[in-house]
């Protein structure tokens, strides 16, 4: 038999149980649409998460905590392969003195690796007013101290001068400085300390006049590429043992199997239309072949082969799942962008990537032919005699 | 090439439940191009014995050899079904036909089991509609169509193919007798038009002045054959016993 002539005798069956064929294609369509939407809002969280995540943190980036980290251990970190660039940072807590009294860390780094923190190429480009230019006793003030947090008015000014109340391991210390710059919130996470809350100083500086010990809190490693962040943090904690790594990517890949598994268990709740769908086609299939018992054995004596009549039942599911799984496709895609999830200040929507398009396509296909196959092997082993007596 | 297109040797079925033996031991030989007729009561295993030279079952013992070839050896699904396809050509009492196809997808059938293209099964299953007198009639559906019409397009399915051999089990049986008679007049022509070897099963008395031969069957086995010199006297002979 010639494969578009199964189809062709399928369709007129299809045709002919036009009620029945309509309900098995209204569930398919709620089977894909409802599998492919469960799957596409997972990747969707997936990929806002990791952008979000990715953005925050860096994904070539390797944060290290610890006390007393050296330059010493700075330079061994420097040798390691794939490491681009180590800064290190410190940072203590104290109190504004000038104008309205409030926390916050002061944070000491090498004003030329400023802009690696800010993930920006020039500092400047988050300078809201003044310069970036912070040495001796010029500090730049975070996008959350020089304004009052709730309110958003703005409580200080570049070049004004400040008093800085700064707690150190050998006590407390009275600095005076100018804010030579306001920066931009940064809006995003970092390990430690958070460079929006803080007053960021030149860090020979502060370890001149606050600790000289050159003792840093941490470093803040990059690597040449996201891959080898892994390798690093795992040689960092051999050459210092008593660091503590986090790895933005290695968090990113764990969510990735999290969200895996979510969409996994998304997909089998939703599968479950998919289940109950087969169980329609199964006994669609089987009431088929009873009605038809005697159209099967005349099909054999004139010819058909019992692999033809197995195909033909089972086209018959073919098409019936190939209507559906395209309507269902079609108003997946048309649905998708009205269905939103509020998440992260934003919404999202479900993405319809390849292959989750792929799954959903793939899956009734799967479960409908199972489902059809034990009535249809039924019809195709029917003795042809005794499907022409049957009554 | 062998003139006996069908031949029987001692063949005998036995149905196992209940334990009915249908046929005992019958031995038979049909030439090709004869018109043969099978008589007898309900019962009498003239259904069964077309069945097994069709392919539909198969004997208990004995043997039957069809256009040259021992079908009680074919145990291969796809052989079988190529025999059925290809030598045989079956019309049933009952007309078979598929109700939700028209007139030309049923004809059309058998030729797509053998996987003709579109084409040449059109050409082939309308020169059989023709044959019969319903080539006008292809794109009615069976419901629309007398029962003598549904008759045709089941003789027209059974001969679309070609095939060497037509097995008609009751053809007339549920035909009124003008319907019967054009049926039988079909069969005649197709006979000594076409050459076909006719094996037709018929309680009906009045259709064994049609064919060539007639085979008498009483509880499974033959018990006379006659050619149409006998006929009257058969005839007589099964009125007296009426």
């Amino acid at each position: 038999m010639r494969i578009p002539d199964y189809f062709l005798i399928a369709y007129t069956s299809f045709n002919e149980r036009r009620g029945r064929s309509i309900g098995a294609v209204i569930g398919i369509v709620i089977a894909v649409i409802s599998l492919t939407l469960a799957l596409g809002m997972g990747r969707s969280f997936q990929i806002l998460f990791t952008s979000q995540f990715e953005k925050i943190f860096g994904v070539n980036s390797i944060f290290v905590i610890a006390s007393n980290i050296n330059d010493v251990d700075i330079a061994y970190i420097k040798t390691i392969h794939g490491v681009e660039d180590v800064i290190g940072i410190t940072y203590t807590n104290g109190i504004i003195l000038s104008g309205e009294s409030r926390g916050v860390s002061i944070m000491a780094i090498d004003p030329s690796k400023l802009n690696v923190i800010y993930g920006v190429d020039k500092i400047d480009e988050v300078i809201e007013e003044g310069s970036a230019e912070m040495k001796g006793l010029g500090f730049i003030m975070g996008g959350h101290v020089w304004k009052n947090f709730q309110t958003g008015e703005k409580i200080h000014e570049a070049g004004e001068g400040i008093v800085i109340k700064v707690y150190t391991s050998s006590g407390v210390k009275e600095i005076s400085g100018i804010v030579v710059g306001l920066a931009k919130a940064r809006q995003s996470g970092f390990i430690g300390v958070n460079p929006d809350n803080s007053i960021i100083m030149d860090i020979d500086t502060y370890f001149s006049l606050i600790d000289n010990s050159r003792n840093y809190k941490l470093l803040y490693v990059l690597a040449e590429k996201p891959e080898y962040t892994d390798s690093i943090a795992k040689s960092i904690r051999v050459l210092i043992p008593r660091a503590r790594t986090f790895n933005p990517s290695f968090i990113t890949e764990q969510f990735n199997k999290f969200i895996g598994s979510l969409q996994l268990y998304l997909g089998m709740i939703s599968g479950i239309s998919m289940f109950i769908i087969g169980l329609w086609i199964f006994d669609t299939m089987t009431i088929n072949v009873l009605q038809r018992t005697k159209e099967i054995g005349i099909m054999k004596a004139i010819g058909f082969k019992k692999k033809d009549i197995l195909l033909l039942f089972l086209s018959e599911t073919i098409l019936t799942t190939i209507i559906g799984v395209f309507i269902g496709i079609i108003l997946t895609i048309f649905l998708a962008p009205y269905v939103r999830l509020g998440m992260f200040d934003t919404s999202i929507s479900p993405v319809i990537t390849p292959d989750i398009a792929f799954i959903a396509i793939l899956l009734p296909f799967i479960s409908n032919i199972f489902a059809a196959y034990i009535p249809a092997r039924r019809a195709a082993n029917l003795d042809p005699l005794g499907a022409l007596r049957y009554e | 090439m062998n003139n006996k297109i069908i031949l029987l040797r001692n063949v005998w079925k036995i149905f196992s439940t209940p334990k009915v033996t249908a046929l005992k031991n019958v031995s038979l030989e049909i030439s090709r191009g004869e018109f043969i007729s099978i008589i007898g009561p309900s019962g009498s295993g003239k259904s069964t014995l077309l069945h097994l030279i069709g392919g539909l079952d198969k004997p208990s013992r004995g043997e039957i050899i069809v256009d040259n070839m021992n079908i009680t050896e074919i145990n291969d699904d796809i052989k079988l079904s190529r025999y059925r396809n290809t030598v045989i050509g079956f019309v049933f009492q009952m007309y078979y036909l598929v109700p939700r196809l028209n007139v030309l997808q049923n004809v059309e059938l058998p030729l797509i089991a053998r996987g003709l293209d579109p084409e040449m099964r059109r050409k082939m299953a309308i020169e059989a509609l023709e044959f019969v007198g319903l080539g006008k009639r292809l794109k009615h559906k069976p419901n629309q169509l007398s029962g003598g019409e549904q008759q045709r397009v089941a003789i027209a399915r059974a001969i679309a193919g070609k095939p060497k051999i037509l097995l008609a089990d009751e053809p007339t049986g549920n035909l009124d007798s003008v319907n019967a008679r054009n049926i039988m007049d079909l069969f005649r022509r197709m006979n000594r038009e076409i050459g076909l070897t006719i094996v037709m099963a018929t309680h009906n008395l009045q259709l064994i002045k049609y064919c060539d031969r007639v085979v008498r069957l009483m509880d499974g086995e033959i018990i006379g054959i006659y050619d149409k010199s006998e006929y009257e006297i058969l005839l007589k002979h099964l009125t007296l016993e009426k």
